[in-house]
């Protein structure tokens, strides 16, 4: 971000080498960010505003768009404490295991996201090893809302925590033993000492969050069934769209969906910044 | 009001930091805790707080052994060595915090809190800081702000560690004499942690010097830097010169060797002088005895009396020595 080097003048590479290497990164960025998003809203609204809105308010559509909100909003309140969880425990605690809990957090990083889907269905799909149990007690998981959810947390699980490790690390716990020591009980630590100094880092974590859970389909796809007006999030309703010929309504849908990214690349470039200016105090205050 | 430390022992891990530690801490006294990195100071020092947890012994504070009790419970105040303000907190606000964290029934009223705030920040003589936040102010101002913090719970205990340990020389001397006259105003029992031998003879009323996870001598500065009980105490306390004669170790400090023309029972040993150092407020000469390297410590006039040259010869003896057993364990 505003690392040093930019203020300094170039002395070590010639000109034309860096007006070579900033012309690659520009030409790819260009033919494979910008100009996909361009065509995207291009196609949106190349047959009207009308024909946009009507695919957009369509209520399957509407649906997708209600189901993909709520699967977001679920995922990043219930990541955002086991981030919290798991960041608390691996840095104010010493126990057995914890460098095992760290890489487990990173698996699912490492899994593609079909294989994550896969396995709630094994688990609990029909034929799954708790399958019986649950259709006993006449719970379905799978082809509906908990198992879109499950996917989308297990996939969307690291973020949270991979942001506070490190932030926390860093902050130390002389702050928290200091308050403890002035009579402080656990929670009003946690409300005023801990959460004012990693709120901007957790923020951070729940924009990263939000926007894989908004934007997830592979793992999803495997669970939801793409039962229409019921299982369908926005990214599974778009490719169905677009299989069918409805392209118009298809990029409509998936207009959407890239302002909602392009909404949380705004927020996560602010936190940055917000984080910036935190990150300075903390130099100075050693 | 005294804290009695029993048989302490405290391990993290395979390292023991508190080997079966006995001490007695003076009521109304500054007790400077003094040793080495790694000796077991600081760790005792948490373990009175409440911060660690001993692994066996006890520490009785008022007559009441404190095992159980929280950090707060045991009215102690606690200064850390960075330290340890609440970044996003004001002045004002740091030192409130201890106070405005109470259950209802024995809170201070606001205007009470802010009473207080303004008079301890008088004491620290930093009251036009309170506005200011803690990255704002320099490290010694900022220890000041953390001492503050740590009387408005009206502590019964003071306890610093390595408070002026981050801080420069020039800082580090002003606020340990400041910190001196604060106890003296103040007569609060207080426990200094320091690695800084100098910082622990100046301020403190009772030093206890710490090795290996063991109290090596308690006694005044005087007593430890004067009469040490054990070669450590006399190597960690200042420059010392060892002379191995008849399996004996004889423990000199530079100032105690004294010079002669002559030989007489005061100067029984010749030494050769190998080099003569005048810049400062003292003469130091550097001098060979047998195999042994010795360093004395003389006046310029009496420089100038022996009229000492490098190369030369003179008669030395020691106004002063301790002599200890060989224990090659003691090597610093």
């Amino acid at each position: 971000m505003n690392s040093p080097v930019a203020d300094k003048p170039h002395l070590t590479e010639p000109a034309w080498v860096r007006r070579i290497l900033i012309g690659i990164v520009l030409g790819f960025l260009g033919l494979f960010l910008f100009l996909p998003l361009t065509v995207v809203f291009v196609e949106a609204f190349r047959a009207g505003l009308g024909v946009w809105w009507a695919a957009v308010s369509d209520p399957v559509a509407w649906h997708a768009i209600r189901l993909s909100v709520t699967v977001t909003i679920l995922c990043v309140v219930l990541n955002g404490l086991f981030g919290l969880c798991a960041a608390w425990a691996i840095t104010r605690f010493r126990f057995v295991g914890k460098g095992f809990l760290i890489s487990l957090i990173d698996l699912p990083f490492a899994v593609s996201p079909v294989i994550s889907g896969l396995i709630f269905v094994l688990l609990f799909g029909a034929q799954g090893v708790m399958g019986d149990w649950l259709s006993d007690r006449d719970i379905q998981i799978i082809f509906a809302l908990p198992g879109i959810l499950l996917a989308t947390l297990f996939v969307t699980f690291p973020f949270v925590a991979r942001e506070l490790i490190p932030l926390m690390e860093a902050q130390g716990t002389e702050e928290e033993e200091a308050a403890r020591v002035l009579g402080a009980s656990g929670w009003t630590i946690f409300r005023r000492i801990t959460l004012p100094a990693i709120r901007w880092g957790l923020l951070y974590g729940c924009i990263l969050c939000s926007a894989r859970a908004l934007g997830e389909f592979g793992a999803v796809s495997v669970v939801s069934g793409h039962i229409r007006g019921q299982t369908n999030t926005l990214p599974l309703h778009i490719e169905i769209l677009y299989n069918e010929y409805q392209f118009a309504a298809s990029f409509a849908c998936a207009s959407l969906l890239s302002l909602l990214a392009l909404l949380t690349l705004v927020a996560k470039r602010f936190v940055e910044w917000r984080m910036n200016q935190h990150q300075s105090h903390l130099k100075t205050t050693p | 009001m005294t804290i009695s430390v029993d048989h302490l022992t405290k391990r993290f891990g395979g390292f023991t930091a508190l080997d079966d530690i006995s001490l007695t801490i003076p009521d109304g006294k500054l007790t400077a805790l003094l040793g080495p990195s790694g000796s077991g100071k600081t760790t005792l020092l948490r373990c009175i707080a409440g911060l660690e947890r001993a692994n066996g012994g006890t520490i009785t504070i008022d007559g009441v052994v404190s095992e159980a009790a929280s950090p707060a419970e045991r009215g102690v105040g606690f200064v850390f060595q960075h330290y340890a303000l609440f970044r996003h907190m004001t002045v004002a606000e740091n030192i409130a915090f201890g106070l405005e964290v109470r259950p209802k029934e024995s809170r201070p009223s606001k205007e009470a809190i802010s009473a207080k705030v303004c008079k301890l920040l008088e004491l620290v003589q930093l009251d036009w800081a309170s506005g200011r936040l803690p990255h704002q102010l320099s490290g010694g101002q900022r220890q000041r702000i953390a001492l503050a913090r740590a009387l408005a719970v009206e502590p019964k205990y003071l306890l610093l560690d390595e408070p002026f340990g981050a801080l420069d020389a020039q800082v580090r001397k002003e606020l340990r004499r400041w910190l001196r006259r604060l106890h003296d105003e103040v007569h609060i029992t207080t426990i200094l942690v320091t690695h800084d031998q100098e910082e622990a003879l100046e301020v403190a009323d009772q030093v206890v010097v710490f090795n290996g996870g063991k109290v090596e001598q308690v006694g005044t500065p005087e007593d430890v830097y004067h009469a040490p009980a054990t070669p450590f105490v006399h190597q960690f306390l200042g420059t010392v010169n060892v002379l191995s004669r008849e399996g004996v170790h004889t423990y000199v400090r530079p100032h105690d060797v004294s010079l002669s023309h002559t030989a007489d029972d005061d100067h029984p040993l010749v030494a050769t002088i190998v080099a003569i150092n005048a810049a400062g407020p003292v003469v130091r000469v550097d001098l060979r005895y047998a195999d042994t390297s010795l360093e004395a410590v003389i006046p310029h006039a009496e420089r100038a009396r022996l009229e000492l040259v490098a190369g030369g010869t003179v008669h030395i003896g020691f106004s002063r020595s301790a002599k200890f057993d060989p224990t090659p364990d003691y090597a610093i």
